[in-house]
C-alpha cells in the first residue's frame, strides 16, 4: 500500500443514495451486518451499476447467521467482528439471485491515515469499529470529545462502513446516514479497520496495490473454511 | 483478534499494518466482569427479599446469577482476552436479569441505579472482547459511574 499514493479526496458513497435506513440498527445491535451490507452495496454499485439496496431483513438476518441472536432481547448484544470476518470470509454475503459477495479480509492501523486512505481508495469501502463516546450521540460530526461523556467506550462498541475522506475527515455510514469523523477523532476511538478486498473490484478499479499479494491472501482466507 | 486471523494478515498483506487492539488488559476485563457478578448479585438478593416475588420468578433469577458467576469465574481463570463467548453470555444473561427485576423494585429505590449501572456496563464488557453492537441509545452511566454504584451495591 505504501507505494500508491493516495489521491487527496475520495467519494464513493456518491454511487448510492443514503435514504436513512438505519437497517434495523435503530432497535437492535446489527451494526457489523449493517456496515458489511452498506460496503457491499457501494461495491456492487461502483463495479456492476448494480442499483439494489440492502434491506432490513437481510440485516437481521445476517445478524442471526453472524452473532447467534435468537430474536430476544438477551441475544441482541452485537455481533464479535473477528468471528465476523471469518464468517464473510467464508460463507460471503449473498447479493441477490446471482451474486455472493466473497471478500478477503485484512487489517488495517486506523491511525495510520494515509494507509486508510489508500484502502478506501484503492480497496473500496473499508469496515470500523469505533469505541463510541456518548458525547457524539446526534452529532452529525464526530470529534475527539473531552470530559467523562468523550472517553471512548462511554456509548459502546459501534461498527460503521466508511468509503469516503477529504483532508479533513474520513465519512462513514452510520444508521443510514452519513457522518463525519475527524482524523484526530479516527486515531482516538477507533478500536480496528478491516479493508474488504474483491478480485471484482480491483478489476473494475484497475489498480494493483503494490505488496498485496491477493491471490495468497484469497487462499489464507479460503483455508479459514476448513 | 484471534491468532489465527493475525497470522492470516501478517502472512498475506505485507504492506498492511495490524491494527492495535483496545488497550485492554486481562486484569481490567475480569475486574469488571467481578463488579458485575457481585452487583448483579446483590440486586437480585434484595430483590428476592421482597415480598410477593413469585417462587417461578426467583428461580428464574436464580439461573441468570449462576450464568453469571459461572462465566465470572471462567473469566477470571482464564489468561488470555479470548473469552467472547464466555463475555456473551454474561451480558445476555445480564439482559435478561435486569428485565425481570426492574419491575419487581419499588419506585425510589436504591435498587434502581445498580439495575441501570448493571445494563451500563454491558458496551464496555463487549468492547473488551471486539464485539460491536451498540445501542442507539446511550447507557445511563459512563463505565466509570457504573463501577462506583456497582462497587458500593457490593459493601
Amino acid at each position: 500500500m505504501a507505494a500508491l499514493v493516495a489521491p487527496v479526496a475520495c467519494d464513493w458513497h456518491r454511487t448510492i443514495a443514503l435514504d436513512g435506513d438505519a437497517l434495523g440498527n435503530d432497535a437492535h445491535s446489527n451494526c457489523l451486518p449493517c456496515g458489511a451490507l452498506r460496503s457491499i452495496q457501494i461495491r456492487r454499485a461502483v463495479a456492476a451499476g448494480d442499483a439494489r439496496k440492502p434491506t432490513a431483513e437481510q440485516a437481521l438476518a445476517l445478524y442471526r447467521a453472524w452473532s447467534g441472536w435468537d430474536g430476544t432481547e438477551a441475544t441482541d448484544i452485537g455481533t464479535a467482528s473477528d468471528s465476523a470476518a471469518v464468517a464473510w470470509a467464508r460463507h460471503g454475503v449473498t447479493w441477490g439471485d446471482q451474486w455472493d459477495d466473497i471478500p478477503s479480509i485484512a487489517a488495517l492501523d486506523p491511525a495510520n491515515a494515509g494507509h486508510v486512505k489508500a484502502a478506501v481508495a484503492f480497496l473500496g469501502p473499508i469496515q470500523l469499529d469505533l469505541n463510541m463516546p456518548a458525547a457524539w450521540q446526534g452529532a452529525t460530526t464526530w470529534t475527539v470529545i473531552s470530559g467523562s461523556w468523550g472517553q471512548p467506550g462511554t456509548w459502546g462498541s459501534h461498527r460503521v462502513c466508511a468509503g469516503r475522506y477529504d483532508q479533513q475527515c474520513l465519512y462513514a455510514i452510520s444508521w443510514g446516514t452519513e457522518v463525519r469523523i475527524t482524523w484526530a477523532a479516527l486515531a482516538t476511538y477507533a478500536l480496528n479497520a478491516e479493508a474488504s478486498i474483491s478480485r471484482s473490484w480491483l478489476e473494475v478499479a484497475g489498480v494493483s496495490p503494490t505488496g498485496l499479494d491477493l491471490a495468497a491472501l484469497e487462499q489464507e482466507s479460503r483455508s479459514l473454511a476448513v | 483478534m484471534n491468532t489465527t486471523r493475525r497470522t492470516l494478515l501478517a502472512l498475506s498483506v505485507s504492506g498492511l499494518a495490524l491494527a492495535a487492539c483496545a488497550g485492554t488488559t486481562v486484569a481490567t476485563l475480569a475486574s469488571d466482569v467481578q463488579l458485575v457478578d457481585s452487583g448483579a448479585g446483590s440486586l437480585a438478593s434484595a430483590v428476592m427479599q421482597l415480598a410477593g416475588v413469585p417462587a417461578a420468578t426467583i428461580t428464574q433469577i436464580q439461573g441468570y446469577l449462576a450464568t453469571i458467576d459461572t462465566g465470572a469465574s471462567a473469566v477470571a481463570a482464564t489468561e488470555t482476552t479470548g473469552a467472547t463467548s464466555v463475555v456473551q453470555q454474561i451480558v445476555a444473561a445480564v439482559q435478561a436479569l435486569v428485565p425481570v427485576v426492574i419491575p419487581l423494585i419499588p419506585g425510589g429505590s436504591a435498587l434502581e441505579p445498580v439495575a441501570n449501572a448493571l445494563l451500563s456496563m454491558v458496551p464496555a464488557l463487549l468492547a473488551y472482547v471486539g464485539v460491536s453492537g451498540a445501542s442507539a441509545a446511550v447507557p445511563v452511566y459512563t463505565p466509570d459511574q457504573a463501577r462506583l454504584i456497582l462497587r458500593a451495591a457490593a459493601k
